[in-house]
């Protein structure tokens, strides 16, 4: 059982443009991957605000409206004197050793322990005296509003992005612990509701192209999309880092960042072009292939988890092996997909099997899923009788050494 | 030191001697002849003995890499080469007329062989004809009553054979 103090914090950033999520998006993804999750505004355990931004007044007292227990990281060029009761106040340009800091002291405070002492390269300043209204309401307040200005220290932001590169696939899945499917809160984390995300949308659009059999654009008041249904291929005009910050943003919070489309709230399906040879505006270069693009759509917004509709007790199937030539490939992704298409098993008991991380699982089931390749199992036969325990075959030995020399280990 | 081999199939002109060459650490053998008959057609040559390659292993072993020729009259031969394999890799060229046939053909002429072991496939020459997709595929392997991984490949692309070789080796044992 995951004790709570070493769960990872969700966190919701609000008030950000889109230059700056992303900026937090590889924060999230690299240094503290381990600590917090950038997630949506439900469920979220704390809220970082950038009070610079021009609507920050009305989000943050949404914020406070909607869930005044939550406590605020609260990011600003400008020193704050006002103190909110459980905010910190980072100064910008926010640093990486202040931010983490931060959310260190959000997760003692969080789980109740002591805050560690630590040594931080930041200057503290001294907290402002306050007068409170009501000395009742005072005396019950948690303790003062913490300050941390940065040093000026230059920021390698383009190691950081190698570094998302080169560590490989983990970093795409993130990190979420293995759960407890008895445990209600465990269980929260390890799942999403893909319709809240582009994902939903794109999954959505692409579906309608292919049953129109016409081209369709997809309009996500960000970058449009379009859908080629006949060649079973995508114009995207994204790279993959900006694609998997956008994947990560419910859609809701794409309103409120406002750069939808005039003003809509949702994302829109419209007919496109379908000469896109001819067409100059359609560079082939941005073309994917729909399965490729839909199945790391999946793999980026599930971060390691699984459809919220999906029982992690009961079997799931696999139709088929994927493509997995033409698919982005991560650890243990063809291992799991030789259990499961021998026979229904559950995620759960997949990992257990397998030995392997339940993120790994619950990434490929989702991937899975959203090129139709798998799904929850219903025929009550597949619940009745337990799968039977995978045995090594004779050769294992021999097998294993192939294996090795192909991946050069 | 007991001798492994890894048994590439199919019709002529799929890529099997390329798929070896692409995975093999030493120069492959190939013993070529000038194509007669309907394979002329495909191919200026074609493989009428076989084509050998060999993965290197850790601590000396080696696997070797034997491909069928893909003419029919040499059948016979497949018996004896696929004898002691360790499973199959079959590839189907997708520009052929019916490459579903090749596929049941080939797989029914190994059955004894598949049954032991395991076999994945490869479609090559998607690239040039897209269709059948490789749904198409698993849509034939499903009313045939089997579940075999199959992939889009390119047999001169080391990576993608790699793939397809490391899916016949999770077939026959996921807990590697």
């Amino acid at each position: 059982m995951v004790k709570r103090q070493d769960l990872v914090l969700r966190v919701c950033a609000l008030g950000f443009d889109t230059r700056s999520y992303m900026a937090l998006q590889l924060f999230f993804q690299g240094k503290c991957s381990d600590k917090a999750n950038l997630s949506g505004e439900e469920g979220a355990d704390l809220a970082i605000i950038d009070l610079d931004s021009f609507n920050s007044a009305k989000i943050l007292a949404a914020e406070r409206e909607r869930y005044p227990h939550r406590p605020l990281i609260l990011l600003s060029l400008e020193e704050q004197h006002d103190s909110l009761p459980g905010s910190i106040y980072i100064k910008k340009p926010v640093q990486i050793q202040n931010m983490l800091a931060a959310l260190d002291d959000m997760r003692s405070r969080l789980s109740g322990a002591k805050s560690p002492d630590r040594v931080v390269p930041f200057k503290t300043i001294p907290e402002t005296s306050e007068v409170p209204a009501n000395p009742a309401v005072a005396a019950s307040r948690p303790a003062k509003v913490k300050v941390f200005v940065a040093r000026e220290e230059t920021q390698n932001t383009g190691y950081a992005a190698s570094l998302l590169d080169e560590k490989g696939f983990g970093d795409y899945i993130g990190s979420l612990q293995d759960i407890d499917a008895g445990n209600p809160l465990e269980l929260r984390a390890a799942q999403y509701d893909p319709r809240r995300h582009f994902q939903g949308y794109l999954q959505s659009a692409c579906k309608a192209a292919l049953s129109k059999n016409c081209a369709l654009r997809l309009n996500t008041g960000w970058k449009p999309i379009t859908i080629f249904p006949q060649s079973r291929e995508i114009w995207i005009d994204a790279d993959d880092q900006q694609l998997r910050s956008f994947c990560l943003v419910p859609v809701h919070s794409i309103a409120d960042l406002d750069f939808a489309d005039g003003g809509s709230a949702v994302m829109t399906v419209t007919p496109a072009s379908a000469v896109k040879a001819k067409d100059e505006e359609y560079d082939p270069s941005k073309v994917q292939r729909m399965d490729a693009l839909v199945w790391k759509v999946a793999l980026w917004t599930s971060a390691g988890r699984v459809p919220d509709d999906i029982d992690l007790t009961r079997p799931v199937y696999l139709r088929h092996w994927p493509n997995f030539t033409r698919l982005l490939v991560f650890p243990h992704a063809m291992r799991v997909a030789a259990v499961l298409s021998e026979q229904p098993r559950s995620l759960l008991e997949v990992a257990r099997v397998l030995n392997i991380r339940q993120q790994y699982v619950f990434a490929f089931f989702s991937a899975a899923r959203a090129i139709g390749l798998a799904d929850q199992a219903v025929r009550q036969a597949e619940n009745l009788i337990a799968p039977p325990p995978i045995e090594p075959p004779k050769n294992a030995g021999i097998l294993r050494k192939i294996l090795h020399r192909l991946i050069g280990r | 030191m007991a001798n492994y081999k890894i048994i590439f199939t199919g019709p002529v002109g799929a890529g099997k001697s390329t798929a070896i060459a692409s995975l093999s650490d030493e120069p492959p053998v190939s013993t070529d002849e000038s194509a007669s008959d309907m394979t002329k057609e495909r191919k200026s040559s074609t493989t009428v003995a076989l084509d050998y390659g060999v993965l290197q292993l850790a601590g000396g072993e080696k696997i070797h890499l034997y491909g069928t020729p893909g003419q029919e009259r040499f059948d016979f031969m497949w018996d004896i080469l696929s004898s002691g394999g360790i499973g199959l890799i079959l590839l189907l060229d997708n520009t052929r007329a019916d490459p579903f046939q090749d596929m049941r053909f080939f797989l029914d002429a190994f059955k004894g062989f598949i049954e032991q072991t395991k076999v994945v496939i490869g479609v090559t020459q998607m690239d040039l004809s897209p269709r059948p997709t490789i749904e198409d595929y698993h849509r034939q392997l499903h009313g045939m009553g089997k579940n075999i991984p199959a992939f889009e490949v390119d047999a001169r692309v080391r990576k993608d054979m790699a793939m397809l070789l490391q899916a016949l080796l999770y077939s026959l044992d996921p807990g590697l």
